[in-house]
């Protein structure tokens, strides 16, 4: 094993070298306080240089010999293929572990050359490094794995990037979730980000001794090992990849559509109504002037005499668009709080016994009832080092100031002094003001401070206040329903939105189109398994989700069957094995098109031909007895 | 015993295009055995499917006992193998390559390559890129033999070389063979080469072996003659004219197996000379060469209607 190494050193060098510059030039870009004395936020540098310079090794190491020309040379020799592999495998290992220890050294004596009174550091801060190279190695094994693949090398780099995109988002999103959580916090998040790395490399490495090997020979078919491996793991991450653009698409078309569907408003006199926004029209001093006109139930516009737009009652919530990602992860979190959606207000605090930060939920009073859904957080400009950040909450409907206490656990109500009645408060100033009915104050000094005398009474109390609404909004991406309620409850306008008009129709076709770009198979889970309201899944179809549309899974269903009976009826005419028209059946009946599109690209024409008509064996011209030597 | 190598009806195309056409022969145990044919004919894809670098689409090919593909280490380390280019890990040294190589394949004996490395003037500091071709064939052959196997396979090892060097390849090569007595299985496009170390040939032409006989038995059995022909005499078209090449004056032809009444037919539509030996290379020029001097394969009709017969089975 040793002795193959030699072979390797040429390249080992240059790759160490080159990755363990890069590596130090991106360390040397963050202030050392920030990676050796305390713990790293994040560090994306290093992450993103961690998986280009991983996925290279990896590429590298399998295809060295094969570049070279010497893979004849190497492969002549009494070693089994798996001895050749696992050498290539060690050399990928001493490249990782000088490139985890190398860098950081060479950063910090740079550090101790340049500033001698260079700050105390703290060298189990090093498992930082260590956590944002991780996928350094993951990225390496796939690397490894599709190396050994045997397809052109530009086929093999845009696979392995397909791969590495797929997988990584997926552990990103695995991770993502507990790194919200008040009791695990950042430190779970940070396992499952390591561990998910580590079996990812783990399962790339052994599949990769599964399919090391394999000659390119594309007038046979590919071996039964490598196409259950190496051509299964590309189909199954090229189709997560093609969710989520999938996804991606579904999503802006969708918000096409909800741009299109008319808005709910309220007119002068008081009636609820549907408006749609026109395009924006020039001015004659060459102003943009926004218009709308009415629409009827059927979104055909229609006119209200006189009537006039009095204010817009809601909007439709936009759908999620963003592609699943993949980053660095998350070290500590150094942002004040916000709310979640339950109502809770939640603050990142210090933990005392690890000395990191973590989510704590707060409510009102010692119960932690959440707030209603019109609290705001108002404490701008209050924030200092000093006193730590002010955690204010007003409360809109029941006029309430809560503020928190952090030993309670739990937010306390403010009250104004001097029994002045708080009714609206001023974010828009800079401290933030609260306005009483005779006082504007402030907050300073842990108490409040008169401002100035309310004139804001005057102004507001003459304004009869519109009745409080409530909406109801049941979210579909096609189809939302939208429901007013006063605060009594009854309801005073609901409008179902449906694709009415052939914009609309067309963009509701666009979105129904890109669906079926997603598997049959999760088409059906979701259906079955999700939530109504999941639309942030990216793996998952709103449009079916929660047992909505089953004539759409149907149809799903039935496309899936079709991309199979394409595969099969083409495979079957190229004159495959059973093992390749089961595989490929298999997988485009459960994941539709990728797959159909994938076999055309893997199961080519030439690897199943028969070869020339046989020809009667000729023997030679010339032939004499076969001479039996002595040895 | 059984044959070291065994090629078994063995086709392989690549696409459209075929190389190897239903390929059957064996190489004896101590036998040396020379594959020849033109460019292309299809020897280093013959060698190629032996080493289990290839498949065989159809047929199979043996080596020492088990099918090329299920070719394992057991059995590489009896098999010493030649590359036409004479790959090296160019970024080595000399003694790096023969450190590599003693770690790589047991029983590989540095003495005898140290020995070897001495006689053919290489110094171990060396780096293989500053080698000449030459060293580098013989380097690769020293380390091919050094694990004395059973089996030499060597695609073309002396392209490239000049004369000097070849002869020197070629001594080293009788050298190993007189002192192992390992079968050897080449393929050369040097045959006065092939003449002094080959037991038995074959040749390959357009994927099809045509020939697969003792270098004894070819002498004895193929001869050459010039034939002039009485006036509008053609030459006949026996089977046992292998080729019908026109002279100046009258045809020289190259006859298999003549026999007397062949002789006497030719006698009688023209003047026949005495047959004379046929050297190795002739015979590969008469069998796969063009069919005129400078022109490559055409038709048979466009050829008789020049005047010349070839007969081809």
């Amino acid at each position: 094993m040793i002795a193959l190494l030699r072979k390797d050193r040429p390249w080992m060098r240059s790759v160490i070298v080159g990755g363990g510059a890069v590596m130090t030039v991106v360390q040397m870009t963050t202030d050392l306080r920030e990676t050796w004395a305390l713990p790293p936020i994040e560090m994306k540098g290093l992450f993103t240089v961690g998986w280009i310079w991983g996925l290279f090794l990896g590429l590298a190491a399998s295809v060295f010999d094969e570049k070279l020309g010497t893979r004849e040379l190497l492969e002549h020799r009494p070693l089994s293929q798996r001895r050749l592999h696992a050498s290539r495998v060690l050399a990928c290992a001493v490249v990782l572990a000088a490139w985890n220890f190398l860098p950081s050294l060479l950063r910090l004596g740079i550090a101790a050359l340049l500033d001698p009174q260079v700050l105390a550091i703290r060298p189990e801060l090093i498992t930082y490094v260590w956590l944002d190279l991780i996928p350094c190695t993951s990225a390496c094994a796939i690397g490894l794995f599709v190396g050994a693949f045997p397809f052109r090398l530009r086929w093999r780099v845009a696979i392995s990037l397909v791969l590495l995109y797929s997988l990584f988002a997926l552990i990103s999103w695995c991770a993502e979730p507990w790194s919200n959580e008040e009791q695990a916090a950042i430190e779970r998040s940070r396992w499952i980000f390591a561990n998910l790395h580590l079996a990812t490399a783990l399962a790339f490495v052994l599949a990769s001794f599964a399919i090391c090997g394999s000659r390119r020979d594309i007038d046979r078919p590919l071996p039964p090992r490598m196409r259950l491996l190496g051509v299964g793991s590309t189909v199954l991450t090229a189709t997560l990849a093609t969710t989520f653009a999938a996804h991606l698409l579904e999503g802006r078309h969708s918000v096409e559509l909800q741009r299109k569907f008319p808005a709910i408003v309220r007119t002068t006199r008081g009636a609820f109504a549907l408006v749609r926004d026109l395009p924006l029209r020039q001015g004659p001093m060459g102003q943009s002037i926004h218009s709308a006109e009415f629409v009827d139930e059927e979104h055909r516009p229609r006119m209200l005499g006189a009537e006039r737009i009095e204010e817009r009652i809601a909007q439709l919530p936009r759908p999620w668009l963003t592609l699943p990602s993949f980053g660095a992860p998350r070290l500590h979190w150094r942002t004040s709080g916000g709310y979640l959606e339950s109502g809770m207000y939640c603050t990142l605090q210090l933990r005392e016994h690890d000395g990191r930060y973590a989510f704590r939920s707060f409510g009102k009073g010692p119960d932690g009832t959440p707030f209603a859904a019109d609290a705001v957080r108002v404490a701008k400009g209050y924030r200092s080092y000093d006193s730590g950040p002010l955690h204010l909450v007003f409360e809109r409907s029941s006029q309430s100031l809560w503020k928190l206490d952090s030993e309670l656990g739990s937010f306390v109500p403010l009250a104004l002094p001097n029994g002045d009645t708080l009714i609206d408060v001023d974010s828009s100033a800079t401290p933030t003001e609260f306005v009483g009915t005779q006082v504007v104050y402030s907050w300073r000094n842990q108490e409040f401070q008169p401002v100035r005398a309310s004139g804001r009474s005057e102004i507001i109390a003459p304004k009869p206040k519109a009745p409080l609404l409530r909406a109801h909004i049941e979210k579909d991406l096609l189809s939302p329903s939208h429901q007013i309620f006063d605060a009594a409850g009854t309801l005073m306008f609901e409008h179902a939105y449906a694709p009415r008009t052939s914009s609309e129709r067309r963009s509701a076709g666009l979105v129904i189109a890109w669906s079926f770009a997603r598997p049959p198979a999760l088409s059906v889970a979701g259906h079955l398994g999700a939530s109504p309201m999941e639309t942030e899944n990216a793996l998952i179809d709103p449009l079916v989700s929660g047992g909505r549309r089953t004539w759409l899974v149907a149809l799903h269903l039935l496309f899936g069957a079709l991309c199979a009976a394409i595969a099969l009826w083409r495979l079957r005419r190229l004159g495959a094995d059973r093992h390749a028209c089961w595989f490929w059946g298999v997988l485009t009946l459960l994941l539709g098109l990728t797959p159909l599109l994938a076999s055309l690209c893997f199961e080519r024409r030439r690897a199943w031909s028969r070869g020339p008509a046989i020809e009667p064996s000729v023997p030679p011209r010339i032939v004499s007895a076969p001479a039996i030597l002595s040895t | 015993m059984s044959a070291p190598i065994e090629f078994e009806d063995v086709w392989r195309w690549f696409g459209s295009q075929v190389v190897l056409r239903g390929l059957s022969f064996r190489v004896e145990p101590g036998q040396v055995y020379a594959l020849l044919g033109r460019n292309g004919a299809g020897k280093t894809t013959a060698l190629r499917i032996l080493l289990g670098f290839l498949a065989p689409l159809r047929g199979r090919a043996r080596i020492l006992g088990v099918e090329s593909e299920q070719l394992g280490p057991a059995q590489r380390a009896k098999i010493g193998y030649v590359g036409e280019d004479h790959r090296l890990y160019s970024t080595m040294r000399v003694r790096d390559v023969v450190a590599f190589e003693a770690g790589t394949r047991p029983g590989f004996r540095r003495d005898l390559v140290a020995t070897a490395l001495a006689r053919c003037g290489l110094l171990e500091k060396q780096r293989v890129r500053q080698l000449s071709r030459g060293q580098r064939a013989q380097l690769c052959l020293v380390l091919a033999v050094a694990t004395t196997p059973e089996l030499l396979i060597c695609d073309d090892p002396a392209l490239g070389l000049d004369v000097v060097m070849r002869r020197e390849l070629l001594d080293a090569l009788i050298d190993l063979l007189a002192e192992t007595g390992c079968s050897v299985l080449l393929s050369s496009h040097f045959l006065q080469d092939v003449e002094r170390i080959a037991d038995r040939v074959g040749v390959l032409h357009e994927g099809r072996l045509i020939v697969d006989a003792t270098l004894e038995d070819l002498k004895r059995r193929v001869r050459r003659a010039t034939w002039m022909p009485r006036e509008g005499a053609a030459p006949p078209r026996e089977a046992q004219i292998l080729r019908a090449a026109r002279r100046r004056v009258g045809f020289e032809l190259s006859l298999l197996d003549a026999d007397e009444p062949l002789l006497e037919r030719l006698r009688a539509t023209g003047e026949l000379a005495p047959l004379a030996p046929c050297s190795l290379e002739e015979l590969v020029l008469d069998l796969t060469g063009p069919e005129e001097p400078g022109l490559l394969r055409q038709p048979l009709s466009s050829f008789a209607e020049r005047g010349a017969v070839e007969v081809r089975s």
